[in-house]
């Protein structure tokens, strides 16, 4: 019975031609002789008869130039060019037209599923962006909210957008300059006081200084100024100094930021 | 110099009494039962409102008019659930409002008046007054108050989930008591008071952490800023500021 190990190696190469004919011969006789190496020949047979008849699907035009391209990229990427000849001898075989099916099949799939992805994430990303983009929109139509509690739920979202636009900054300063609530615009100037990294938020803060008549407010963008380090407010706190009628906690608070900024 | 000011006092009550107006609105909510809101923006107004078990808005005024007919200036509309009271410029009044306890919406703004206070009422208060305090007390619902001078003074019996809150005056202490299960973001600063808290304000490391002095229970930073603390595992933010004056936060008995 070891035998019939050793003919069943040999089943594939004679089902396909390529035994010498001595060995055929052998094989042969033992086949008439043995039912389980029969059985095995038909199994085999079978599924060679089933490979050979495989075609290949036609690639697409660019499928070659695709694929060498990636494969250059591969092989830039692993630096291995000692193996370049035999590895294209090994490939350009003729006898291997599964492995090709194989790997074509393999490249359309990878492709497929690359693009799809690829075009997931960039549905993901199109999605965040749209997220964001949706809640900034939201941000600023709350911003005119009747109720002033809206309007400070619309300003914590700027603490939650990624990304503040030149639109949102618009906003705020609007609501900081011209909200009826005193408590609003102060919600206003502390999401501002984040951005200070801006310029044009700097800037428009310290034309703030001169049009805001609320002493909170004013106390409020003297703290911010200080904590900003920003010189550009000394010149305006004087002339708010100026001003007649002036709160007196603000004028003080604004003399001790004048001094502390010098 | 004390007793002379108590005669002028004496002196000055007797007068108002003798020249007092007095007049009174009921307003019928064209959707009873709906939320409302109440207007009531008034430069010499002391405002005090109060929920009550009936469906009109109920308005006394009182005036210090010499003339007691002229009271009957003060005038209130009503249009689709909005209930907007008036009165001419300069005028000094005091108004007791009843409104049904249902949901409302309160904006109450006053400028030298006297005090705006709001009692016993459900819904989202929106109260700014000028010279003189602001209180609420008892209160469903969610609360924006600021003042110059004068304290404020808030009492929640249950708070709106969600709903952001700010307190802001310079001269005057600020004292809120919130619901033991709030959970909220606060933001806190007093420049020349000291902050007590019953709630434990729980740091993040965006921001410097508040310092509990374990003797007072007073939280104290080192530098001048804002004091953050997450209560309940965060919320709304809740603003509360002020320049003189202690700021307490208590949590409802």
């Amino acid at each position: 019975m070891n035998d019939c190990e050793e003919y069943r190696e040999r089943l594939a190469d004679w089902h396909m031609g390529r035994l010498d004919a001595a060995a055929a011969a052998g094989l042969e006789r033992h086949l008439n002789n043995c039912a389980d190496c029969r059985e095995a020949l038909a199994a085999t047979a079978f599924v060679l008869d089933s490979i050979n008849n495989l075609q290949a699907p036609e690639p697409p035009a660019n499928m070659k130039v695709d694929f060498r391209a990636m494969l250059d990229d591969f092989k830039a990427k692993e630096k291995k060019p000692v193996f370049r000849d035999r590895v294209w001898s090994w490939l350009l075989q003729p006898r291997l037209p599964l492995a090709y099916g194989l790997i074509i099949l393999l490249c359309i799939g990878g492709a497929y599923l690359l693009g799809r992805s690829n075009k997931q994430g960039h549905e993901i990303q199109e999605l965040h962006a749209g997220v964001q983009e949706q809640k900034q929109t939201m941000m600023l139509a709350m911003l005119d909210n009747p109720l002033a509690s809206e309007r400070i739920k619309a300003v914590s979202y700027t603490n939650d957008l990624k990304k503040v636009d030149d639109k949102v900054i618009d906003a705020l300063f609007t609501t900081l300059n011209n909200d009826p609530n005193v408590n609003v615009r102060l919600s206003a100037l502390e999401a501002l006081a984040a951005l200070g990294n801006h310029p044009e938020v700097r800037t428009g803060l310290i034309k703030s200084i001169s049009t805001q008549d609320s002493p909170v407010i004013q106390l409020a963008i003297a703290d911010v100024m200080l904590k900003l380090q920003e010189k550009g407010s000394i010149s305006p706190f004087k002339q708010l100094l100026k001003q007649r009628g002036l709160d007196e906690n603000v004028r003080d608070k604004v003399k001790q930021t004048i001094t502390k900024l010098i | 110099m004390k007793r002379y000011c108590f005669v002028l006092i004496i002196l000055l009550s007797t007068v108002r009494i003798v020249a007092q107006g007095y007049q009174q609105l009921v307003v019928h909510l064209s959707q009873p039962g709906k939320v409302f809101t109440l207007n009531v923006n008034i430069g010499r107004a002391a405002i005090n409102v109060r929920g009550y078990d009936g469906k009109d808005v109920v308005i006394n005024v009182e005036t210090d008019e010499k003339n007691g007919r002229e009271s009957m200036d003060v005038t209130a509309q009503e249009k689709n659930n909005e209930v907007t009271v008036a009165a001419p410029r300069r005028k000094a009044v005091r108004l007791n409002i009843r409104v049904p306890e249902t949901s409302g919406i309160f904006k109450l703004s006053s400028i030298n008046g006297g005090t705006i206070m709001v009692s016993d009422v459900t819904g989202n208060l929106e109260l700014q007054n000028k010279s003189g305090g602001i209180s609420a007390l008892n209160i469903s619902g969610s609360v924006i108050a600021s003042t110059l001078s004068g304290r404020i003074t808030v009492s929640f019996k249950n708070v709106d989930p969600g709903v952001p809150m700010a307190f802001s005056t310079i001269s005057g202490g600020i004292n809120v008591s919130f619901p033991a299960d709030l959970k909220a973001n606060l933001k806190i600063r007093s420049d020349l008071g000291k902050v007590y808290s019953d709630f434990d304000l729980v740091g993040d490391a965006a921001h410097p952490k508040a310092v509990r002095d374990e003797k007072d229970g007073v939280y104290h930073l080192s530098i001048d800023d804002w004091i953050f603390g997450r209560v309940g595992g965060g919320g709304p933010e809740m603003l509360i500021k002020n320049t003189n004056g202690n700021i307490h936060i208590y949590k409802t008995k």
